[in-house]
């Protein structure tokens, strides 16, 4: 039995990159999202034609019990969850406060930090059973710093990093591996930010910024990180990291 | 991404890797591994006749240079002799601690002012020539496979994160030495030269000869609870090997039980 890769938000970036590069090296990855089902299937059938082994879910994060009844499913048809991945994003771009709702700020607590808080109560346990794991949790610059009109995305994230230290100070010892991962620059990822700027600028910021100039952080690279991260040795577990493209300038502390 | 037909920086094609500051602990376990990784390694420190580092030497061809890393001529002169015998460097490490044994656990009122700067200028000071020089030498490789003309990384300590008491002198060093990291980071970065800050938060616990891991004062690892030197170095060739897209600055390691 394949140990197993679970990725919640595996949207065609970060996500979906990583499930792939850990299905390249020995595990079962188990792609989460919340639509798009032609979507998941592409990167599961990706993964199968490399010679790796992929399933795909749709999930809504929101729905109660869903993260749970994943866990426990794969649990029990497909294999121990021994990396978990959670990647979803509560980006929705700058807002003034008057412009930012309670629905917006709230969605975005229930994305950045509850399905995090849900998804390790599920885990944990069983990971702590086996003696080890490792969850790796994507963030972002907000994390780190409330930029103007992140409202509601800073505060999920400044929530998710915190919930993140205290997990790891009541984890780490048992041999569970958490990293906040703060991801301090624009991604390459047509599913989230190709979304949210549309087809046409995000194709012009690939061009002025992406592609060649290596600007855009390549999802396939980040995973590389994620992946030493996993490995990471228990004598040398890294908490945080914060990645960016060379060329950027927005750090979370500048 | 970088052109594939661009030549690697070195004639040989080999990345050159320079750490400076040697001793049984991360600088061995980064030649070791840098060196099964098809570099050439080259290990400069004050004492570099240490049978540590002639082992090294013996065993896998490792290049050892004698230099006081706080002077300014002899670091501009150990990076004009390892040019001359390796190539450009295209991995600096810098890997000096700097305390010297009569400022350890000295209080502020009793600490000796001349070795407290002694202590500055071995670990910021020379921190700042090494990447002063790295930085002059690195901007003329052309960029590799990554996009990067180099990486510079900068051994730190858990005395970058906070100021604990009895160590004013080394909390001075090291958070300096944080600070010359980023600013190098946001200049260089952009020019194609990664660096990065990595605090060591831990004991470091090095293999011994019979085997176990030990550390001078905390005495022998139990279960992994001290940093073992050979998987630190796993993280340095990583942040070497990270694409341009996606660079890390500031990377802490601990082992897992230790509280922070």
């Amino acid at each position: 039995m394949k140990p197993v890769c679970l990725v919640i938000g595996a949207g065609a970036g970060i996500g979906g990159n990583v499930a792939r590069r850990f299905a390249a090296e020995g595990y079962h990855a188990c792609l989460c999202r919340r639509s798009d089902l032609d979507g998941l299937n592409r990167m599961v059938d990706a993964i199968k034609n490399d010679g790796g082994s992929a399933t795909g879910f749709l999930l809504n994060a929101i729905e109660a019990n869903s993260i749970e009844e994943r866990v426990a499913a794969i649990e029990a048809e497909i294999g121990p969850i021994e990396v978990a991945v959670y990647n979803l994003g509560a980006q929705i771009g700058d807002r003034a406060l008057k412009d930012t709702s309670l629905k917006a700020f709230e969605t975005g607590w229930r994305l950045g930090t509850f399905g995090l808080f849900r998804l390790a109560s599920a885990v944990c346990p069983l990971m702590e059973a086996r003696g080890k794991g490792t969850i790796l949790v994507t963030s972002a610059t907000a994390a780190m710093r409330g930029n103007a009109g992140q409202h509601s995305h800073a505060a999920a994230m400044g929530a998710r990093r915190m919930l993140c230290q205290t997990l790891n100070a009541e984890f780490a010892s048992k041999g569970i591996h958490v990293v906040h991962i703060v991801i301090d620059g624009a991604v390459d990822a047509p599913d989230t930010l190709g979304k949210m700027l549309g087809p046409e600028k995000f194709k012009q910021l690939r061009e002025t910024r992406g592609n060649e100039h290596d600007g855009l952080m390549l999802p396939i690279e980040v995973a590389e990180t994620y992946l030493h991260l996993a490995r990471q040795h228990r004598s040398t577990w890294t908490f945080e990291i914060d990645l960016r493209a060379f060329s950027d300038r927005p750090w979370w502390n500048h | 991404m970088a052109q594939s037909d661009q030549s690697d920086a070195q004639p040989s094609g080999r990345d050159v890797a320079l750490i400076v500051g040697g001793g049984p602990g991360i600088s061995s376990s980064c030649a070791r591994l840098f060196a099964k990784n098809g570099m050439r390694v080259a290990i400069a420190a004050r004492s570099p006749d240490k049978p540590v580092l002639q082992n090294l030497e013996k065993t896998l061809g490792v290049r050892r240079y004698a230099c006081d890393a706080s002077e300014p001529t002899a670091v501009e002169l150990l990076f004009q002799n390892v040019v001359r015998d390796l190539g450009i460097p295209t991995l600096v490490v810098h890997n000096i601690d700097g305390r010297v044994a009569d400022i350890f656990r000295k209080g502020i009122i009793e600490a000796d002012p001349g070795i407290a700067l002694d202590t500055v200028r071995n670990s910021a000071f020379s921190a700042f020539l090494v990447g002063q020089q790295s930085a002059r030498h690195m901007r003329e490789n052309k960029p590799n496979a990554n996009g990067a003309k180099g990486t510079i990384i900068f051994t730190n300590a858990s005395a970058a994160l906070k100021g604990f008491p009895l160590s004013g002198a080394f909390a001075m060093a090291c958070q300096a030495k944080s600070g010359l990291a980023q600013s190098m980071a946001r200049e260089l970065m952009p020019q194609g030269i990664h660096v990065a800050n990595v605090p060591i938060d831990a004991a470091i616990g090095w293999t011994q000869e019979d085997g176990t891991r030990a550390h001078r004062l905390a005495g022998t690892s139990i279960d992994d609870n001290m940093a073992d030197p050979d998987y630190i170095a796993e993280t340095y060739l990583q942040l070497h090997r990270q694409h341009r897209s996606t660079w890390a600055f500031e990377v802490v390691l601990r082992p897992w039980v230790e509280r922070w």
